[in-house]
């Protein structure tokens, strides 16, 4: 009798765990004391972005899943894409993600056939976001119709493996960096940013 | 919590026994290198009251690390295009312990002689402090995988080996103790880790009670 009670006990524990699932949060957030509100600036893989928006504290998402029988989700806090054209060039966007509604992003016009190895050799490299070839825009809470942002963009760390793979889909990378923008009424400064990349994030068509 | 409770219970049992024991106190300085950074020395005092039971000593430990600056640089960056794209961060890590601590000391040889030979073993409470400081620009530039202040107290426990010779009723004895890092995690991706000191001491025991 015992022994059954024991049987269902651990029946019921693998059905709970089974529907439940499993959950993690792969987004490290340490404050910097020298800038209330905001991450450190690291190249270690936290999976933050933030920055002041005119003043303010804004920072993205945390990069969490969770899996089960009933549902799986994912979010996450940014999204890097080429998109796919005809024509000689294109948009590389980076969009860093506080809510799919609350946002910041970064367009830069790149050759058609732009690589992940083109990508690379960003890193080290501070880049002018003119207006021309190159803007950000802002979707945040509180501001509107800001239009397009100039301002210059740091790469510390731009890097990728497998860039080989079929398709990118297992391009692999890390990057982290600096940015500060002017929307005219709205400055966004300080900005601090640490991703890992792979194909959840990044796509390159 | 549960393990301070314990340690206060052998404390509580032993002392009844340790009342009719010789009494000695030790103080004593030393050297010590941290086992986890090579650039890491400090000096440090403390002193101990010794319980002996023939060939079994009892002992309470308070010890201090002085504060020993480790320097380095760290990078810092800017978006600012008027500056050099990254500079120096000059930072200075300032190392110090504190740790109170019951052990036991065994004579292991040297029985009829004047020189005796002990093995030691410590558990206590340490506390760690590494303060860190930056000096750079900044009012333009931001560090990179910045060092922050670290405080951690928790349980360690301590080996080692000592000498001692006799002279008349008091003792000189040099020991050297290896020591495990406070108990508990740095939450924070530091560039560096706790001491775990290898301690090299020189002391004094001298003799205050006899049965």
């Amino acid at each position: 009798m015992r022994i059954e009670r024991y049987k269902i006990g651990y029946a019921c524990l693998l059905l709970s765990i089974f529907i439940t699932g499993c959950s993690g949060n792969s987004t490290f957030f340490y404050p910097d004391k020298e800038n209330s509100g905001l991450g450190i600036f690291s190249n270690t893989g936290n999976n933050v972005f933030s920055c002041y928006v005119n003043g303010n504290p804004w920072r993205t998402q945390d990069r969490k899943w969770s899996s089960g029988v009933a549902s799986s989700s994912h979010t996450y806090e940014i999204n890097i894409s080429k998109q796919y054209t005809d024509s000689p060039t294109t948009l590389l966007s980076i969009i860093w993600y506080r809510s799919y509604f609350d946002q910041i992003s970064l367009f830069v016009s790149v050759p058609r056939n732009f690589s992940y190895a083109d990508f690379a050799t960003w890193q080290g490299k501070r880049l002018s976001i003119d207006g021309v070839n190159s803007y950000f825009t802002m979707q945040v809470d509180g501001y509107n119709n800001t239009g397009l942002g100039l301002g210059t963009i740091y790469f510390n760390k731009l890097n990728f493996d497998n860039m080989d793979s079929a398709f990118g889909n297992e391009v692999t990378g890390r990057m982290s960096g600096l940015l500060e923008v002017d929307f005219g009424s709205v400055k966004i400064t300080s900005g601090r940013f640490d991703h890992n990349l792979d194909a959840n994030v990044i796509h390159f068509w | 919590m549960k393990r301070t409770l314990s340690l206060l219970v052998v404390i509580v049992v032993l002392l009844p026994k340790l009342s009719f024991s010789q009494l000695y106190i030790e103080p004593f300085a030393g050297y010590q290198k941290n086992l986890n950074s090579p650039k890491n020395n400090l000096l440090n005092t403390g002193v101990q009251l010794a319980f002996k039971l023939k060939n079994y000593e009892f002992l309470f430990q308070i010890q201090k690390s002085w504060p020993q600056s480790i320097n380095g640089v760290d990078s810092s960056y800017t978006t600012n295009t008027s500056l050099p794209i990254s500079a120096p961060a000059y930072k200075t890590i300032n190392t110090s312990a504190f740790t109170f601590a019951i052990g036991n000391r065994f004579k292991i040889a040297g029985r009829k002689t004047k020189n005796s030979y002990f093995i030691k073993f410590y558990t206590g409470i340490m506390s760690q402090n590494n303060a860190v400081k930056y000096d750079y620009d900044k009012a333009n530039y931001i560090i990179l995988n910045p060092d922050k202040t670290i405080n951690v107290t928790g349980i360690f426990v301590s080996g080692g080996f000592e000498y001692m010779r006799q002279i008349k009723n008091n003792r000189l004895f040099v020991e050297l103790n290896f020591s495990s890092p406070p108990s508990g995690n740095i939450k924070y991706p530091s560039s560096f880790n706790l001491m775990a000191p290898i301690t090299l001491n020189v002391g004094y025991s001298i003799k205050i009670s006899k049965k």
